[in-house]
């Protein structure tokens, strides 16, 4: 009899292992959607789009991944699409970082909480760039501090990556500066400083490459942890140790809740598609380089950065 | 104007003007750079609407303006009619019932009840040549949209679409 | 700078050039004819497609579909009153009344033509321009779009034949619709209510195919019959009379075209806006202002030769700084991106291949679509023979797919139907619905400019008038806000002359 019932759960056990892990092996076992928070074109938009093209191949199955273009309000309406999605490792999204931390850390209600959202691995990191324009009286630093008047910072708005940047260098710098805000993206601002409509701007280093080249803006301050150009200082050597390092970097999340094994079958595809020679190729010649983390390095990353942007709220406001 | 059929003027003028002062008040929630231009807007739109109101009433003042910018009432050939209230009540509810019709269940199965329904009912064609017109345009849909375009037409809220 | 064309000529004359460019025209075509899709939305879904090929070929694939979308447009403008994408609104005005007229054929056969004619002269200005691409770009600030999106919304609302103050009305309601949303200037949310779809404002698309395509169908259900309303023997006319036409208005065109290029050529502005003026410097510069909306085939030819020229002025400052003078050009350039290559204010030289390779597909693709266009004019035009209760509700139908593809956003279905029933009450109790959608498209870009500037100034009000081009732009507006006044005033004068003598 004993025997008989030890038969019989054994059968079960066995059944029951047999069905979890199969049910683990097929993970993926439908497409994937890769959601960008953002309107097509555009330096985030053809990079998540590199990525996912090459995802595929190092996803189990032959899955396909789809990207999908959520744009609105700002990348809100994205990452709340992506809070509300199941877990199942079927929905991940691309996230602007600090950005989308701006509504928590300006304390705005929001269709989505940063702090619980999975993070699955990063994919680059663009530290940011201080440029003057050709026609402001500003051409260095130095100038900079001793600017009598206010200076014009030309940005997108204040919910934007760089702003946040532009503000607190603003703060840690310590020189008076008045936004010029409204325009519609990295570009058109950075356009607007060519154009004389402010004396400097704020951004990614690689935006910014093109036009430091053809001399139509002057670099002021590198926030690079080494300057890209000759006689720029970084913030480091210039003293301003806070904002080091600073700039936008590209997190790949999924919704809250998911489930281990999913989180780390995704990062190993994310950092193996990063690795890929066909991406690297991509990302030297659009200098668009990935620095990638993978999933756990990229959760104390975000912890990390989140702590200390907290000490800066007021300045953001 | 002999053969014309016009149009009230005081009616839509006196809404126009409602509206505005509703959205000027509205304005006023707003303070500092964000409030400046809508509220110059509100202001212009105030003016203007009571002028039209003005232009509409039989009144010599209202002649005036009327002639120097509001511009003759339309007037449309003998026999046009512009609908009896509820002819216009009905026009505007059959693409509402549609949009709920999408909302709720998606294209494909708002789209031939729609058309269907139509032109049975408003357009008082034959059954078969309603039927005839409903599958052609789900079939225009589908052919275009999910085959051609590779795009996922709305399913609708009942089928997961949300 | 011919070495670079004749490069592009030979990348494009090989068999899969040539396919590709025929792909792209007829997938703008079909992109442009459907209402809530458009160009931007065909280049968006034809992305992923395009990985296998070299950069060369999907650019020869974009320049296909944006060379032809805009005509593709201008098909359902004409027999639905539809604008196919939103600068094909003003091609509505006159281009369906002529459709009612029985002259649908006519109708298309002129915007073929203008269309091909309007593109080729904006590749031509830009071709002309690169040299000093940069410096144009440069000239226009905050205060110059001020200035122009001002100009903008008063010509409009003289070209609303005689109906002056309720052009203005319409204007100003218009503007409060621009007024919703995010203010990125300012910072904060206005208008919304707590509405969260609201927050980027009132999406254009949707808006305008509720205006114009909705609205009509209801009004067409109202009515009965068909869209072709001649009594007696409904004759299509002959789409060769549109083509002889266009050719005859020759200067429209060349003034059609300099517009479109030139406002296309500012980011930011769009090709509404270049349509939308296009069509008032028509109005007012006639002599007859009041045959406009009532069929005057002028009115189909200045605006579309205006948005097709505005594609290549939207590649000036693409090229000039690798910024998009468009939404096409912004999506354009992330294929570009896709494809390995880095946009800048150098693209012109490290890239010359396949910039070219654009130009030249652009030029191409609309005059190709143009002759696909007057070969199925004929059919086409039977469309306004059918009877409105099988054309009222496919419409309907087809045109909210389209409207939900956009942005997969049921709310924007619902906006369309809102603004459907605005339309309808504006046709019926006659409010030029020209003006509220010019005074939404721009007013935005004046606001957000107005403030730009007034910071650029530091407060002080006098840099609209400090600047050239701002001043010249502003002084140009009161002289056309004051011109039917001054005319009034002077046709009274001469009148009271005559009878006293």
């Amino acid at each position: 009899m004993i025997k008989r019932l030890m038969t019989a759960l054994a059968v079960v056990g066995v059944a029951l292992a047999g069905l979890a892990s199969a049910a683990k092996a097929e993970f993926p076992e439908k497409d994937i959607t890769f959601l960008i928070p953002f309107s097509p074109g555009g330096g985030m938009d053809s990079q998540s789009r590199a990525i996912a093209q090459v995802l595929s191949k190092y996803l189990p199955n032959n899955v396909n991944v789809i990207p999908k273009n959520v744009p609105g309000a700002g990348g809100k309406k994205g990452y709340g699409e992506l809070a509300r999605s199941a877990p199942d490792g079927y929905t991940i999204c691309v996230i602007n970082y600090p950005g989308a931390a701006l509504p928590a850390l300006l304390g705005e209600e929001a269709s989505y909480d940063i702090n619980t959202l999975t993070w699955l691995g990063r994919m680059s990191a663009e530290e940011y760039l201080m440029a003057a324009s050709p026609k402001s009286e500003i051409k260095s630093l130095d100038d900079l501090k001793k600017a009598s008047k206010p200076v014009k910072i030309t940005s997108t708005g204040p919910g934007s990556t760089a702003h946040v940047g532009a503000s607190m260098a603003m703060s840690v710098i310590g020189f008076k500066g008045e936004f010029l805000t409204g325009y519609k993206g990295s570009a058109d601002y950075i356009l607007g400083i060519v154009r004389g409509d402010g004396d400097i701007a704020v951004a990614p280093v690689q935006t910014f490459q093109k036009f430091v080249e053809s001399g139509d803006v002057t670099p002021i301050m590198s926030f690079e942890k080494k300057s890209s150009f000759d006689g720029v200082p970084t913030a480091a050597e210039a003293g301003y140790a806070e904002l080091d390092g600073m700039g936008v970097e590209r997190y790949i999340a999924g919704p809250p809740g998911m489930p281990d094994e999913i989180r780390k079958a995704l990062s190993d595809a994310i950092q193996k598609a990063i690795a890929d020679p066909e991406t690297q190729e991509w990302a030297k010649q659009t200098n668009r380089p990935f620095l990638g983390l993978d999933a756990d390095e990229s959760d104390q990353a975000v912890k990390k950065s989140l702590a200390v942007m907290v000490k800066f709220k007021d300045a953001l406001k | 104007m002999s053969g014309r059929v016009t149009v009230s003027r005081l009616t839509p003028a006196v809404v126009v003007f409602a509206s505005s002062v509703g959205f000027l008040i509205w304005t006023y929630a707003y303070t500092g750079r964000g409030h400046m231009l809508p509220a110059l807007t509100g202001w212009f739109l105030v003016i203007m609407s009571f002028l039209d109101i003005v232009a509409a009433t039989p009144t010599r003042i209202g002649a005036a303006i009327a002639d120097f910018f509001a511009g003759k009432v339309i007037g449309e050939p003998k026999g046009y009619s512009h609908g009896t209230a509820g002819r216009v009540l009905m026009a505007a509810a059959w693409p509402g019932l549609f949009v709920l019709g999408v909302i709720f269940f998606g294209f494909f199965v708002a789209i031939p009840i729609y058309v269907f329904a139509f032109m049975l009912l408003h357009g008082k064609k034959k059954p078969r040549e309603a039927l005839i017109g409903a599958a052609a345009t789900t079939l225009f849909t589908l052919v275009v949209f999910e085959w051609l375009l590779n795009y996922e037409v709305f399913r609708g809220i009942v089928f997961g679409g949300i | 700078m011919v070495e670079y064309f004749s490069e592009a000529i030979a990348l494009l004359f090989t068999l899969k050039g040539i396919w590709f460019l025929v792909l792209g025209t007829g997938i703008g075509l079909v992109f442009g004819a459907i209402p809530g899709l458009g160009g931007t939305t065909a280049i968006a879904l034809i992305i992923p497609f395009t990985y296998g090929m070299s950069a060369e070929q999907a650019v020869i694939l974009v320049g296909g579909i944006m060379g032809s979308v805009a005509f593709g447009g201008s098909i359902s403008a004409i027999l639905l009153n539809t604008p196919g994408i939103a600068p094909n609104a003003a091609t509505c005005f006159d281009g369906f009344p002529l459709a009612q007229q029985g002259k649908a054929g006519m109708a298309i056969g002129a915007a073929a033509t203008s269309s091909s004619l309007g593109g080729l002269i904006g590749v031509f200005i830009l071709i002309a321009v690169i040299p000093i691409a940069k410096q144009i770009v440069l000239l226009f600030g905050p205060p110059e779009f001020f200035a122009l999106a001002v100009m903008g919304i008063g010509a409009i609302a003289l070209s609303t034949g005689g109906k002056f103050l309720r052009g203005l009305i319409a204007g100003g309601v218009g503007m409060t619709l621009a007024f919703i949303g995010y203010d990125a200037v300012n910072g904060g949310v206005r208008f919304t209510g707590g509405v969260e779809y609201l927050w980027d404002g009132i999406s254009l698309v949707p808006a305008l195919t509720g205006l114009f395509a909705v609205a009509e169908m209801i009004k067409l259900s109202i009515e009965g019959g068909t869209v072709a309303r001649v009594t007696g023997d409904v004759k299509i006319t002959r789409v060769s009379d549109g083509v002889w036409a266009t050719f005859k208005n020759f200067p429209v065109v060349l003034r059609g075209s300099a517009i479109g290029a030139f406002i296309g050529a500012i980011p930011g502005v769009g090709g509404t806006v270049a349509s939308f003026l296009s069509y008032a410097s028509v109005v007012q510069t006639a002599k007859d202002p009041e045959s406009y909306g009532k069929g005057n085939i002028r009115g189909v030819i200045a605006p579309e030769s205006a948005n097709n020229a505005k594609d290549g002025g939207a590649l000036i400052p693409t090229l000039a700084f690798g910024i998009p003078g468009s939404a096409e050009m912004a999506i354009f350039l992330g294929v570009l991106i896709l494809h390995g290559l880095q946009p800048g204010p150098l693209m012109l030289i490290e890239n010359s291949s396949v910039i070219f390779s654009l130009i030249l597909a652009l030029a191409v693709a609309c005059v190709l679509a143009s002759l696909v266009g007057l070969a199925t004019a004929r059919w086409l035009s039977l469309i306004t023979l059918v009877d409105v209760h099988i054309v009222a509700p496919a419409v309907v139908s087809v045109a909210l797919v389209g409207v939900y593809a956009l942005h997969s956003s049921w709310e924007d279905v619902v906006l369309a139907l809102v603004f459907g029933w605005l339309g309808y009450l504006m046709i019926r109790y006659d409010y030029p619905r020209i003006t509220l959608v010019i005074a939404m498209v721009l007013g935005e870009l004046a606001e957000r400019s107005f403030h730009q500037s007034i910071i650029m100034g530091d407060g002080d009000w006098r840099i609209f008038f400090s600047r050239n081009i701002s001043l010249f732009l502003l002084v140009i507006t009161v002289l056309i806000l004051i011109a039917p006044a001054v005319r009034l005033l002077i046709g009274q004068w001469r009148a009271q002359g005559e009878t006293s003598s």
